[in-house]
Order: C-alpha cells, then sequence, then structure tokens
C-alpha cells in the first residue's frame, strides 16, 4: 500500500475501517525515515520505541471500540525545540545534548492527546537561531529537492521532512519566518499563525514577544485541521489570546474570491529579489486575479527597516531568555572550575555554537546601560510605526500577498561566513512577526533549476480562517503542492 | 564639624501567599525537603512561562495603600539581569518603571519618612556552601524561589540607627494588621537594606561621603549596629582620605555579626547593568480606580487610628494605647470586651478596667506560659460582671486580676471562682471592726507609730489585709481603723 | 562677516565628522570583553578575531534607525495584547523532587550542585 501519498481523511478511513493498522502505519514511517533520512538528514532523533508504543495504544482502542482522537492514524514530526516528556530535545545545540525534560509543550500535548503519532524530532538552526539549518550543533539538514542546498531554517529540518513525505505534518515556529521560509523552499505549505493564537509554553523561548508556534503539512485544508486542536488560551501562558478558535476546516470554502481586494505591495517586489522568485509569485497573484479577485498596488514603506528592528529586539529578547543556560539545573557543564564566574563562562562558552553567542552578545550590547535608547527603545518604537502602517493597508485591502524569500534555496555553506546576509535574506518575513500579524506561505512553481517558489498570504490579527480559505482555494486551482522531490 | 547621618531603607517583604508569585507551587520553603516545591517556571527549564498571582498584586497595592501611596493604574514587570545560581532564569522578575505603588509616608516621632515606591518582585532561591574532600560546594534549593516579595524603598529622610528601628518596627506592625506577611526579621521573612552615608559640614563646606549599601542583616538589633558602625567608619575613613560621593563609588558591605562590622563585599563597580526592559511575558496589569478603592476598603483599622482611638474615646494612657494596639488580634479581643459595656457614661472606666486586667494580668499570664491569646477564653459577659462587683466594692482590683487568670483557664464565670475562694471582699463594716480590732491587739508598736504619725495607718491596714485573707475592703479597713484609734 | 563665520563653521562640523568617523568603531575588543562578561559568554581569541567585525557590522546596519522620525511615537513592547492576565492564589501540584532533579548533571542529597562561589 503506497502510504505516501494518501491524504489524511484517507489514512483515518483506511484505519477506522480495519483496514491497516497503527502500528502499519508507524512500521512504514519508520522504515521511510531509516532509508530516506540518511541522504536529507531532517531528523535529530527517530522515536522508534515512542512511535510504536503510541501505535499499540491506538490498535488496543480500535480493538475495543473506544473513542480515537482526531489524528489517530496521523504520523507527526516535531521541531526539536519543542519539549516533549521523555524524548530527548537538543534544541540543535550542544547546550541541550542528551537533555529528557520532565514536561510537555502544551501544544505537542493537545497533538498527543489527540492520537497522533510522534515519528521524531527534526533538526533546526540552534534554538532556533538561523534560517538555512547550517548553524545547528549537530549537521545542516538537506534540502530534499537537491541535497546541495540548504532547506531554509530555522524549521529547516520540519520542512525537509515534511516535503520527503517522512510524515503528514510536521510542527516548526517562526519567529522572523522560520516557518514561511523553508516551506517556500522545500515546496510544502506552512502558517504563521496571529501572536499568541497557539501557546508557546514549553517550546524553548527565542524572542517571547515574536515566537509563533505552527504547522507544516502539505495542504492548507491538512493545516485548518491541525491548527484548530493547537490553538486557543493556555492558562501557563500569559501572551496566550482569549479569541475563541473557528473551526477552521469548516470554513475553508468561506471567502468568495470575486472582489477579493488583494495587496501587491511594491517593496517586496523589489531590491534583492530574485527574477524568476518574483515572476512565479505574480503569477500565483494572477490566477486570484483570474477568479474575480482585484490586485491593488499598495505601499509598505518601512519594510526596509524591518531588519534592523528585528535584529535588534530578537536578540534582546534572546540574551535574557538565554541566561537560564547555565548547566545547573540542566543541560551540558564543565568540571572543575575555580570560581561560579569562571563556571558560567566555560559552561556557556564551550556548549553554545557560534550563532548563539553572536545574537546574545549582539542583544546584551542593545540593552546595555548607555545603548538602551539608542537601540531597544528606538526599535521599538519603530516596531510601532512598522505595525501601524499593515493595519492601516489592512483597512483598504483584505490581504496582502508578497514573496517570502527573495531567492530560491541556496547552497550548503554559501552564506555561512557572513551572518549580515543571512540577516538581510529574511527582508520579506520579518516585519510579518515584528507586527504579530497571520500568514500563510504555499508552494507556487518552480524556477529553472526545479527548485520550489513559494508565496504568503498574510492577513489582519486572528485571520487564520481567511488566508486558510484563500490558499485553500488557490490549492483547487493548482497542482504545485502535490509535486514531490525524487529521493 | 557637623555631621548628619542619612539613611534610607530598603525591605524586602514575603508575602504569606499561598502560592507562589508567578507559578502555582506551594509558596511554604521553610523546614521543607530541598526541591520539593517546583515546577518548570520557577526552576526556570526551557520553554517555562510566568503567570502572576492576583493576590500578591492585590495585597502589594493594599500595603502601599496603607503607607499613603498612590497606586498606578496600569503597571508592569520587566526583567532584571544578572546571573547567580539561585536565580533559576538568569534574570529576575520585578518592577521599574512602574510600579504598582508609590510616593507614601509613614511618620516616626512626628518625623515623615517617605516612601518612594513599593514593587512585587520574585525570591530567589537557597544556596548553601559546603566543604567536601577539599572541593568548595554550593548547594542550592529552588524551593523559594519565585516566592512573592514586596519591596518598600524609602528616601534617605532615616538620621539614627534608632529611627532605622522604629521604622522597621512600624512597618512590621502595619504588614501584620495587613495579615499579608508574618514579617519575621529572624525567619528572613522581612529583609532590611540599610543605604548610608553621611553630610558633613565643615568650615562652611559641604560634603557627602559615598553611599555604602549593607547587606546580611539579619535582626533588628544587626540593623541598629550596623548603622552605627557604619556612621562611624565613614567618618573615619573620610576624615583619612577625604574621598565624596559620585556615581561610581557607591559600594556593597556585608555585615559580620559576630566581629561587629562591615566589610566590602564587592569591587566598587559603580552600579551594575542590569539591563532592564519590560518583561514580554507578561501583559500590563491594570487597576481602575473602583479596583483600587475596593482593596482599600479591605483596610481595617491600622495601629495609628487603634491608638488614636483607645486615646479620646477610651481615655487610656499613651503607653496603655501603645501596649494593647501592638497585636491586631490582640486589640481586637479588647475592643470586642470594651464595646459590650452599652452604656456610655461607664466606657471610659470600663475601658481602663478591661486593659488593666489584658495588659496587668492576662498578658503576663500569656507571656509567662509563652501563649497566644485565645479569643475562645475571654467572655465579655465576664468582664462585665467583675466590672460591676469592683464598683460595689464586693471584690478589690487585686482579686479581680487573680480570678480573671483563673475564669481564663478554666472557662469558669470570675464572679463565681471569687465567691467559691472566699475573694468577695468583705465590706460588712461589723466583720471589718472584729478585724481591725484584733489588728490593733496584735500590733502595739504600730499603733504607737500610728499615734505619732497617722500617715503610718498603711501597716495596720496591710495588716489586716493579710489578716483578712486579702478579701476585705482596704478603704472601709483603712477609715475603721482611724475610727477606732481616734 | 556672518559668511565668514559660517564657513568657518561648517569647516568645523566637516573636520569633526571625518574625525568621528574614523573613531567610530562601534564595538572595540574591549567592548567585546565586556559584554562577553555581562552575558557570560567566553570567547576564545579565534571567536573574537571572527565575531569583531561581523558584529561591526551588523550594528553598522542598526544606523538605518537613524533616519526615521519616531517624536511622539509610543513604544511597542508585546503585540495584540490583552491586559491582566492573572490567576488565582491556588496550589498546584509540583514536581517531586526526584523529577525535579532527573536533569542535573550534579546534585546531593536534593539540593542541585554548583562548583564553589566563595573564591578560596
Amino acid at each position: 500500500m503506497d502510504l505516501q501519498n494518501i491524504n489524511f481523511q484517507q489514512i483515518r478511513q483506511l484505519l477506522l475501517n480495519k483496514k491497516i493498522s497503527a502500528k502499519e502505519i508507524a512500521q512504514f514511517y519508520l522504515d521511510r525515515a531509516k532509508n530516506i533520512d540518511p541522504k536529507i538528514k531532517a531528523f535529530i532523533t527517530i522515536t522508534e520505541k515512542e512511535a510504536l508504543k503510541q501505535a499499540e495504544i491506538i490498535d488496543e482502542k480500535i480493538k475495543n471500540n473506544q473513542n480515537l482522537g482526531r489524528l489517530a492514524g496521523l504520523v507527526m514530526a516535531v521541531k526539536d525545540i519543542y519539549l516533549t516528556k521523555g524524548i530527548e530535545t537538543t534544541a540543535s545545540s550542544q547546550v541541550l545534548k542528551g537533555y529528557i525534560p520532565q514536561y510537555s509543550s502544551t501544544v505537542y500535548q493537545k497533538l498527543i492527546d489527540e492520537d497522533v503519532i510522534v515519528i521524531g524530532k527534526t533538526n533546526t538552526d540552534p534554538f532556533a537561531f538561523g534560517c538555512s539549518t547550517e548553524n545547528s550543533g549537530f549537521f545542516t539538514t538537506k534540502n530534499p529537492w537537491d541535497l546541495d542546498r540548504v532547506p531554509g531554517g530555522s524549521s529547516g529540518g520540519s520542512a525537509a521532512a515534511m516535503s520527503a513525505d517522512l510524515c503528514h505534518f510536521a510542527l516548526g515556529t517562526d519567529t522572523g519566518g522560520s516557518i514561511r521560509q523553508p516551506s517556500s523552499l522545500c515546496g510544502v505549505s506552512g502558517l504563521k499563525t496571529t501572536y499568541g493564537r497557539n501557546s508557546r509554553f514549553g517550546i524553548t523561548a527565542m524572542a517571547s514577544s515574536f515566537d509563533c508556534p505552527g504547522v507544516f503539512a502539505h495542504t492548507a485544508a491538512d493545516i485548518a485541521l491541525i491548527t484548530e486542536i493547537t490553538a486557543g488560551k493556555d492558562e501557563k501562558d500569559a501572551t496566550s489570546s482569549n479569541n475563541e478558535v473557528p473551526r477552521y476546516t469548516e470554513l475553508l470554502d468561506s471567502v468568495d474570491l470575486k472582489g477579493l481586494k488583494i495587496g501587491i505591495p511594491k517593496e517586496y517586489f523589489s531590491g534583492s529579489i530574485n527574477e524568476e522568485v518574483k515572476d512565479k509569485v505574480m503569477e500565483a497573484a494572477l490566477e486570484f486575479e483570474k477568479r474575480g479577485a482585484t490586485l491593488v498596488d499598495i505601499s509598505l514603506p518601512s519594510t526596509d527597516l524591518g531588519i534592523a528592528v528585528y535584529y535588534i529586539l530578537v536578540p534582546s529578547e534572546i540574551s535574557a531568555n538565554m541566561a537560564r543556560y547555565d548547566g545547573i539545573r540542566f543541560g551540558q557543564s564543565i568540571e572543575n572550575t575555580p570560581d561560579i564566574t569562571s563556571y558560567y563562562m566555560k559552561t556557556r562558552g564551550e556548549f553554545m555554537e557560534p550563532e548563539v553567542k553572536r545574537r546574545i552578545i549582539v542583544g546584551t550590547y542593545a540593552l546595555s546601560s548607555g545603548y538602551y535608547d539608542a537601540y531597544y527603545t528606538k526599535a521599538s518604537k519603530v516596531r510601532t510605526i512598522i505595525k501601524n502602517e499593515f493595519l492601516e493597508t489592512l483597512k483598504n485591502v483584505d490581504v496582502i500577498l508578497a514573496p517570502v524569500s527573495p531567492t530560491t534555496a541556496w547552497k550548503i555553506g554559501e552564506k555561512v561566513n557572513d551572518p549580515l546576509q543571512m540577516y538581510l535574506a529574511d527582508v520579506f518575513t520579518v516585519c510579518i512577526n515584528v507586527a504579530g500579524l497571520p500568514s500563510l506561505a504555499l508552494p507556487c512553481g518552480f524556477d529553472k533549476s526545479n527548485l520550489p517558489v513559494g508565496f504568503q498570504l498574510i492577513g489582519n490579527y486572528f485571520e487564520e480562517s481567511k488566508i486558510l480559505s484563500i490558499g485553500h482555494q488557490y490549492q483547487k486551482f493548482t497542482d504545485y503542492h502535490n509535486q514531490k522531490p525524487k529521493l | 564639624m557637623k555631621v548628619t547621618p542619612i539613611i534610607g531603607l530598603e525591605v524586602h517583604v514575603e508575602l504569606k501567599t499561598k502560592s507562589k508569585m508567578f507559578c502555582s507551587c506551594d509558596a511554604e520553603h521553610f523546614h521543607i525537603d530541598p526541591n520539593t516545591h517546583t515546577c518548570p517556571t520557577c526552576l526556570g527549564l526551557p520553554g517555562a512561562l510566568p503567570v502572576p498571582n492576583i493576590t500578591a498584586c492585590e495585597w502589594c497595592i493594599k500595603l502601599g495603600l496603607a503607607l499613603g501611596c498612590t497606586a498606578n493604574n496600569i503597571s508592569f514587570f520587566e526583567r532584571k539581569n544578572y546571573f547567580y545560581p539561585d536565580l533559576a532564569k538568569g534574570y529576575q522578575l520585578t518592577q521599574y518603571e512602574q510600579p504598582f505603588v508609590v510616593n507614601g509616608k509613614i511618620n516616626i516621632n512626628d518625623h515623615e519618612i517617605r516612601i518612594n515606591r513599593a514593587h512585587m518582585e520574585e525570591d530567589t532561591g537557597k544556596s548553601v556552601h559546603i566543604i567536601e574532600n577539599g572541593e568548595e560546594l554550593t548547594l542550592i534549593d529552588y524551593n523559594r524561589c519565585g516566592v512573592p516579595l514586596v519591596e518598600i524603598v524609602t528616601e534617605p529622610d532615616i538620621t539614627s540607627a534608632q529611627m532605622a528601628k522604629d521604622y522597621l518596627l512600624k512597618l512590621q506592625q502595619i504588614i501584620r494588621y495587613l495579615d499579608i506577611s508574618d514579617a519575621d526579621i529572624e525567619k528572613g521573612s522581612m529583609r532590611c537594606e540599610p543605604t548610608i552615608n553621611l553630610k558633613i559640614e565643615e568650615d562652611g563646606q559641604v560634603f557627602y561621603t559615598p553611599l555604602a549599601e549593607i547587606k546580611n542583616v539579619a535582626s533588628l538589633t544587626g540593623v541598629q549596629n550596623a548603622i552605627d558602625f557604619e556612621l562611624k567608619r565613614q567618618l573615619e575613613e573620610f576624615k583619612e582620605t577625604k574621598e565624596v560621593k559620585n556615581s561610581k563609588n557607591k559600594t556593597t558591605r556585608g555585615w559580620d555579626a559576630a566581629k561587629n562590622k562591615t566589610f566590602l563585599q564587592r569591587e566598587k563597580e559603580g552600579s551594575s547593568d542590569y539591563r532592564y526592559f519590560p518583561e514580554p511575558d507578561i501583559p500590563h496589569i491594570e487597576f481602575t480606580n473602583e479596583q483600587i478603592e475596593a482593596i482599600r476598603s479591605t483596610i481595617s483599622e491600622l495601629p495609628d487610628q487603634k491608638i488614636e482611638k483607645y486615646k479620646s474615646v477610651y481615655g487610656l494612657s499613651d503607653y496603655d494605647a501603645i501596649q494593647i494596639a501592638a497585636d491586631k488580634y490582640f486589640a481586637q479581643i479588647y475592643e470586642s470586651v470594651v464595646t459590650s459595656e452599652s452604656d456610655n457614661k461607664n466606657i471610659k472606666e470600663f475601658a481602663k478596667f478591661v486593659a488593666n486586667l489584658f495588659l496587668g494580668a492576662i498578658k503576663t499570664y500569656l507571656n509567662e506560659n509563652e501563649q497566644g491569646l485565645d479569643q475562645s477564653k475571654i467572655n465579655p459577659q465576664f468582664f462585665l460582671d467583675l466590672f460591676k462587683s469592683v464598683q460595689k466594692s464586693e471584690i478589690s482590683s487585686t482579686v479581680a486580676k487573680q480570678v480573671i487568670i483563673e475564669s481564663y483557664q478554666s472557662a469558669k464565670n470570675p464572679i463565681e471562682i471569687a465567691k467559691s475562694k472566699g475573694l468577695i471582699q468583705v465590706s460588712d463594716t461589723n466583720e471589718i471592726e472584729r478585724l481591725a480590732k484584733e489588728v490593733i491587739i496584735a500590733n502595739p508598736k504600730a499603733v504607737e507609730d500610728y499615734k505619732k504619725n497617722p500617715m503610718s495607718v498603711g501597716f495596720l491596714v496591710g495588716q489586716l489585709m493579710r489578716i483578712s485573707g486579702g478579701s476585705a475592703n482596704p478603704q472601709m479597713a483603712k477609715e475603721v481603723l482611724e475610727k477606732l484609734l481616734q | 562677516m556672518i559668511s565668514n563665520y559660517n564657513i568657518n563653521f561648517e569647516a568645523k562640523i566637516l573636520k569633526n565628522k571625518v574625525k568621528y568617523t574614523m573613531s567610530s568603531m562601534k564595538i572595540s575588543p574591549s567592548d567585546l570583553d565586556h559584554i562577553a562578561k555581562l552575558a557570560r559568554i567566553e570567547l576564545s581569541q579565534n571567536e573574537k578575531e571572527v565575531f569583531l567585525p561581523q558584529l561591526e557590522s551588523i550594528l553598522d546596519y542598526f544606523d538605518v534607525l537613524n533616519k526615521v522620525n519616531i517624536d511622539g511615537v509610543a513604544p511597542t513592547y508585546r503585540v495584540n495584547e490583552q491586559n491582566n492576565v492573572s490567576r488565582q492564589d491556588i496550589i498546584k501540584e509540583s514536581f517531586s523532587q526526584k523529577e525535579s532533579l532527573s536533569t542535573a548533571s550534579k546534585t546531593k542529597n536534593g539540593y542541585f550542585v554548583v562548583p564553589g562561589t566563595i573564591k578560596k
């Protein structure tokens, strides 16, 4: 049975009709991981024991005619910054090598409670600091479309696992583009929700006012199902939203494309953008126009300020969030240091990866006495300007359509020596995080080298149902999301 | 040379909430097995997030209002970043720019000490240093990590160690009255850090010595001694070095109680760079004026108000009023007895009578037996009955004190106790005459003395009291003796 | 007279500008040492040499914000904020001591252990 190319509903039917067992599903994906993952190295840990145990529980429930969770039969890959109780969680950093958490992230637990099977923890840039997984303390993940190229990041492992069909869906986080960008580079779909839509509890914190947990899948419809389950108020996360969670799966056809006003921001279609990428994204916009939508030229003049705002505020929050990594209560540590200060210096110096150190240093500098106003306060004010610009614009259009990455996947090693160049590649994603808005990334074609191109649909706060509906309909009249890499 | 001490006090008070400030762990940490009241949040584990305890916030405002502060409608938390093993997250959640309450004051003997602010923060864990096999080890217990603290900061308005002590006692009393903390300095639920310098006026010039913050003062006497020592030390140092205060030479000093001196604890670092910034994990907290007034309405009478009431309405002396108001519970029980007297004409006399029994008898008894006052053993009716008896001279005030203790212990009516022990005062003239005649016959020398000096009748009265077992009415005894000896 | 004054004044500013640019290094090696110590991260000599120019270019890049007019703009510290999130003062279950210590590399008698904090 070719389990690889069947959708969520189909696999669930097979399971409920006892045409296939959960164990067989789990085993299929475990075998697939064993065969394919060595080529792409999406996984830090393949959770064979847990997967088979979870499958066993599901099969027991079926045997006893008990109620099954909504995700029974589905297999999930989890970005290794989500804490998973009893399963090693490394955040792709040597700092946490060997760390077995005593508790799980809320989002992860919600999915487990719906009988999902966990297939493994995926590679990322360490603590999610990066956009290619090349900063990982363990290894770089390969793009399934071209093994010499990066999958994007930081959730590169999840995107690659998704692209190679090593799972049905995968968890990631988007702080500056870390779901949308790897989605686009790997030819899959990915949702950055509104800030506060999903609980951050139990996910290693990068930038507290930017981090958004989210999902990779092949279709907007699949993303809708998972998000319906993960979203919602968490009493353990004071920044999680009270807003009611809509039934996204029932709203997939709710938006009428006729008369839909789609904003095309000129700043996102100029500058560093590659011509082929620009063409493919415009094609996507034209597909909507063919079906009755109106393309509206808009301007977001503060776009070029986004990188500076992002790379001041995010490292500032990082510098404080990373202070707890001292090897005392968890994590690796250095023995036999002469005093407490050198204990801290050596432990953190030994295990933290270069990008982790760089960001902590930039953040510490930006918050330090004498610089706080010039950097942190100033960036916080420009954040207001960027946010308000989006909100003003969204009064005049229903949704904004834009590219995600200025280029398709670049070669491994090409940008590692110039961190600033790496940061500048985030130009089309970071402003959305600065404002906290939701954005759905979808595949919209391939360049001449057969590398995936993606675009994003940006909505106002809590408009996930709108952008999922627009994306779902797009995927009814296009086929890019069904294209798979040859592995 | 004129030297004026300038002292500011920073006090940390541990609130006695059930749970911690930012998580739901049990806040109890005294005599508890290490690391048994911890969770991801107070352990600072990856991905853990804080959620503030609303009761703690309300109590902070309550305390601020009781100190005459203004409550800010909008308030938020900030991160204070520094590294120490007992600080699990590597930053402490506290308040900086916008605390809950600001600008209050406390009066100490007509000297006003301004309160700059009171804010909420979380406590750190506890570290223990041991030496094992020649190696120095630090052991950490995070049970206390995350317990709510209110920090109260005064302006440098305190001018002596005695005033500092008085301020602390008054602050402690108010806190206990509000029932938000045990405020026990020895147990660490109230911690004090004085910051001290001197103003020196010499030859028309004014100098200020560098600021010194004193830490680890673990008792009230410690605070006084530390301040006294530091004032002397700073004067000596100034005479030698002439160093004056600037923005970079504030020092932190520890208090060594055994050696009775302060010592330099950290290098001169100016102010540490804590890189404060607003806490992104906790939305800001808003208290409307209505909500603030609702909190204010939960503040019952404070000590100063009670003392005023006891003096003006009950006619108690300064001393008695202060003594009774010292403990809120004690005061409340006293008041419940006094207010049971419905006849306002008698209220002052009755109030003094009850005060006398409470302070002169009951309190002494409780202190001797190391007990607290048990409300169930205080029956207001008994006090009313005793009062009437004393007014009728059936019972002397000495006997009243005696029987109220027995009544407290046994819950029996004190009048019954007096009767059963034959302590009802004899005011029968015949009986007293009989006793007086006995005394006169038995004490011829005293009678002689009396005839020479009538003021010495006291001895004979005393003898009569003795042979009557204390039950004679002393005033009547005196009158009868004087009449017989004419 | 006035125009002469202006020319001299401008020349002075220009000279200062040039001087400023030459010594406008945003992060010197000793700055880096200070920041690394604040952040408690030991950097090897190699790391310092690699990081300094990278950090310099990043900090230089931030100058793009200098042209923005932020007069009267309030800072955004938290997006999408819902005020007054708090919890009732109720005790919930904690970790057991064993769970608490399960991830530590060094423990003793129920305590976490760190190397000594007092200088010998």
